[in-house]
């Protein structure tokens, strides 16, 4: 017997706000074009190079230096699709990236993790990814599993541990690719593939994305490019996020490093555009700043870089990868953290960006406690509750009872308050101990997580897939090994 | 010597939200009229019920019910100013209530305080009103003083000595919740005319106004409306505040308790504006649910957010401003406690909100941790923050310094970058580098600047004319009332 997997819960995007005008959008767009053209990008790939040199790009084979034409990027920025359908093991789990509806994913990757049992910090490992699948599997608001942690039980092929953790134990999408030794790329494809059951299923449904970190300032990464062009050929989304930090890798104007971090995310796509053509690609661009004093990396600026991020990825004509964040740079779980929790769940909405969220890590997504994915869903589920549209008829008005009742009389007894004070969602975090004096939600969340973590036992996949899949990882570990 | 009160910030929104559609408010609206016309409200005042019959009510004097015709109460709604100012000591720092920005007062009429010293939990006292009036009047998220807590070392002359203690330690507006009875009322107005100077200073920037609570359902406190008469005859804006509770004082549904509310509100201000057309009057809709379990008062952020924005804009249809509420469940100063605040202050500025409250206090607004107050303006900061705009401008792109530094590069040894690092303000509270590495915790770096305020800020006292002048009024009070 397995544990039914709630319907997942996306928010639908109608209180859409509009924080850049169209020509300030093309303005962005300009300072990308140019950056583009007359400074370049460092691609170490001689495949990539290539393509890029065979489309007409500027390419310098000794310094790896790629200039892209402004007409090259548009031309091949049209033929990325604007919305595409990350697939879940069913269709209920399926999240059409259209802009209609903003999907919240788990954050990630951590190194650490403060263990259920001792409480102490420790090296993650694949266990946790498993664990914390199980667990999101429960959480409706979740619909994007992005494995929380890394399997560092594992070596070079961690993070295909990572993919299969997830994809055994969970029914929603996983974020399954990521950066490994391009001779390792197949061996993702292929998962996708079992999980998928066929090539053409794969590119209809396809049950993982990838993403790949682009390195500030301009510049790609080797193996994310090739794994980028392998994972395209069959039909696997995958998004590029730049990580520009202001003052370091970035200038030290927010501008400066949005444009900066877009031209990174663009060239990316349009490599990928260059190559296979409507291949699905989406846009992340998260803009940090070096704090002055310190050097420390601080993820949560007073300025709305995460909003314009997502406006510049539907001016490209992508979906994105951000928007509203409850990723924390408190490192534990306290007054900081609640902050950057409540604000970040509110915004969801207003930036409607199509993947977003990242719920579940502290510490600028180094740290998990499993409990803040619990509290960090329930502040979500408060925000889904006053945001996603309000609906009433005349009978909830009440007036004959309103009138039954009249001045100073009470409610109480009224059949009509028996039937509807059950229908308000009765808080998760806010209970009271046998005294009566309020619980500490923290203490609360962590009996619901462990609770979950018990009972909670989604559908395994087929036999036969889990066996293939086995397969896939062994072979991987063998050539991983030579 | 005394030092300069910093400037207030108030939330000027860049994007607007809005939460109900024309047919629902139309709808509410009619409930509303349905309600005061065919069920009535109590009101247990002579003199109102003669203002009321006066003016085209149906008054029964003997049960005190007032019915009001629809075409009755649309006709004194049509007097109700939509745009006032509220005053301050200096022009300085009036609000002007004109629906581009929201001013955020403190929570206040708590009734324990953790001392300031021992941090133990004791009776409040008029101390505590005037140093909360101190950080209050240096904080430029708090707009306007209420006094934030009971003058417990006072009997029935406590809420002039509210005033006292705020007046003589904010050059800000302040609002008072407990000013009941006529007579108290006319000694507090004798003091709005001491800071203004004279009377007609004091009816065009009335530096005091007042709220008055509803007895849900549908009635009206005597005491409450004797004193909101004399503040509409001396021209200081009153304003009334429901707190119906959803399954206990209005019935178990939100559109029905809304209902329920609104009526005791506009019943209270249609009186107002029936004695004195055009006097300045707001609308503050603050209902909560009863916890079904517990019977406890669940209002705050989470579970009774409809209500308050449901309320910003029925104000609107009125024709009135609003006072919205902000503020949290939470019990401590932990997660929670900054979870719902920021999201709250955001929501609420972002329906257009002209001014709101609840800022500071813990427990359901009975609680006065000091400290409380500086972390509440931190999450106010983080929400002017979300709601503020962003300016494009092709300079910021900084495309030289990009150029300079190249693929690869970094941005720590250019000019532009030492330039512009010293520039960031990061928060005070969240940011401030542990010795020990990573940041320190935020709840004792505000008891800190807690500290610091009360140590170091002193604002411009009342002349001594002023002073003497309210020596004589609390006096006269303490003879006649105490």
């Amino acid at each position: 017997m397995y544990s039914e997997t709630p319907d997942i819960i996306p928010f639908p995007t109608s209180f859409k706000s509009e924080l850049l005008t169209q020509a300030e959008l093309e303005t962005l767009k300009g300072g990308t074009l140019r950056l583009l053209d007359e400074v370049g990008v460092h691609f170490p790939s001689r495949k990539a190079l290539e393509i890029f040199a065979d489309h007409g790009a500027k390419v310098d084979m000794d310094t790896e230096i790629v200039r892209i034409p402004p007409d090259l990027v548009e031309e091949a920025m049209s033929t990325a699709p604007r919305s595409f359908v990350l697939g879940g093991r069913e269709e209920r789990f399926d999240l059409l990236l259209d802009g209609s509806h903003s999907y919240l994913a788990t954050d990630g990757t951590g190194v650490h993790v403060i263990d259920l049992e001792t409480r102490e910090m420790r090296d993650s490992r694949k266990e946790d990814v498993a664990m914390m699948a199980r667990v999101c599997d429960a959480l409706p608001l979740i619909s994007f599993y992005w494995p929380l942690v890394s399997a560092q039980d594992y070596g070079r092929t961690a993070p295909l541990h990572q993919c299969h953790a997830g994809l055994t134990n969970t029914l929603k999408h996983v974020r399954g690719g990521m950066t490994v030794p391009p001779q390792l790329a197949p061996y993702v494809v292929e998962m996708a593939m079992a999980v998928a059951g066929s090539a053409e299923a794969l590119r209809q449904r396809p049950p993982i994305c990838a993403n790949f970190c682009t390195i500030a300032p301009l510049a790609q990464d080797g193996h994310s490019i090739e794994n980028a062009l392998t994972y395209a050929e069959a039909g696997i989304p995958m998004s590029f996020m730049a990580m520009p930090t202001m003052g370091s890798t970035a200038p030290a104007t927010p501008l400066g490093a949005l444009v900066v971090g877009d031209a990174e995310v663009v060239s990316g796509m349009v490599l990928v555009q260059l190559a296979y053509p409507g291949a699905p690609v989406f846009h992340s661009n998260y803009i940090s700043l070096m704090h002055p004093r310190t050097g420390a990396y601080v993820a949560e600026v007073p300025i709305p870089l995460g909003w314009m991020a997502v406006q510049m990825a539907h001016a490209w004509g992508v979906p994105s990868l951000g928007g509203g964040s409850v990723s924390v740079d408190a490192t534990e779980i306290g007054w900081s953290a609640g902050l950057d929790t409540g604000a970040g769940a509110m915004m969801v909405p207003f930036y409607a960006g199509e993947i977003c969220g990242y719920l579940g890590l502290t510490g600028s997504s180094m740290i998990l406690y499993p409990e803040h994915v619990i509290l960090q869903h329930e502040m979500c589920q408060s925000a889904y509750d006053l945001l996603h549209g309000f609906e009433f008829d005349a009978a909830d008005m009440a007036l004959d009872v309103t009138a039954k009742v009249g001045p100073r009389g009470h409610f109480l007894a009224q059949k009509h308050t028996r039937k509807h004070i059950r229908d308000f969602r009765l808080p998760l975090l806010e209970q009271e101990d046998p005294d009566g004096n309020p619980r500490d939600a923290r203490e609360v969340a962590l009996e619901e997580f462990k609770r979950l973590n018990e009972t909670h036992h989604p559908e395994p996949l087929p036999d036969e897939v889990s066996v293939e899949l086995d397969r896939i990882l062994a072979a991987a570990e063998r050539v991983a090994g030579g | 010597m005394y030092n300069k009160t910093p400037e207030l910030e108030p939330i000027v929104p860049s994007y607007h939200l809005r939460i109900l559609n024309d047919e629902q408010l139309e709808q509410l609206k009619s409930a509303t009229l349905e309600i005061l016309e065919k069920t009535g409200i109590h009101c247990p005042s002579e003199k109102a019920l003669h203002v009321y019959a006066e003016h085209g009510a149906r008054v029964d004097f003997e049960t005190q019910i007032v019915k009001l015709p629809p075409d009755v109460v649309l006709e004194a709604m049509s007097h109700a100013p939509r745009f006032y100012t509220m005053g301050a000591r200096s022009p300085a720092f009036d609000l002007q209530l004109d629906g581009t920005a929201m001013y955020c007062a403190t929570d206040g009429s708590g009734t324990e305080t953790v001392d300031f010293v021992t941090r133990r939990r004791r009776d409040s006292t008029k101390d505590d009103v005037g140093k909360m009036a101190r950080i209050a009047d240096y904080l430029p998220s708090v707009a306007f003083y209420w006094p934030m807590v009971s003058a417990r070392d006072f009997s029935t002359t406590a809420p002039l000595h509210e005033l006292d203690a705020s007046f003589s330690n904010t050059i800000k507006h302040v609002q008072s919740e407990t000013l009941m009875g006529e007579k108290t009322a006319r000694y507090a107005v004798e003091m709005a005319q001491v800071v203004a100077g004279d009377e007609a200073t004091m009816r065009q920037r009335p530096p005091l106004s007042s709220l008055v609570c509803t007895i849900a359902p549908l009635a009206q406190d005597k005491g409450g409306l004797e004193s909101a008469l004399v503040f509409a005859e001396s021209g200081l804006p009153v304003g009334f505040m429901s707190m119906a509770t959803a399954g206990s004082t209005a019935p178990a549904t939100i559109a029905g308790t809304i209902a329920v509310a609104d009526a005791e509100m506009v019943s209270a201000m249609v009186l107002i504006q029936m004695a004195y057309p055009g006097a300045s009057t707001y609308h503050s809709m603050m209902p909560g649910i009863m916890h079904p379990r517990t019977g406890d008062f669940l209002g705050g952020d989470w579970d009774a957010g409809w209500f308050y924005l449901a309320g910003v804009e029925l104000a609107h249809m009125w024709g009135v401003p609003t006072l919205a509420g902000i503020g949290t469940e939470a019990p401590a100063l932990g997660w929670e406690s900054a979870l719902g605040m920021s999201a709250s202050i955001l929501m609420c500025a972002l329906c257009g909100a002209e001014t709101a409250s609840g800022l500071g206090l813990r427990e359901t607004c009975t609680l006065l941790y000091p400290e409380a107050l500086v972390l509440d303006s931190e999450t106010y900061d983080t929400a002017l923050f979300y709601a503020g705009g962003m300016e494009v401008s092709p300079e910021e792109f900084a495309l030289d310094v990009i150029k300079e530094v190249g693929p690869r590069g970094h941005f720590l040894a250019q000019k532009h970058t030492r330039e512009r690092m010293r520039k960031w303000q990061l928060s005070e509270l969240v940011n401030q580098p542990g010795k020990e590495g990573g940041y320190r915790d935020p709840i004792e770096v505000a008891r800190e600047k807690m500290d610091w305020i009360l140590e170091n800020h002193h604002p411009e006292p009342l002349d001594e004319a002023q002073q003497a002048e309210f020596k004589r009024i609390l006096q006269a009070a303490e003879q006649e009332l105490g």
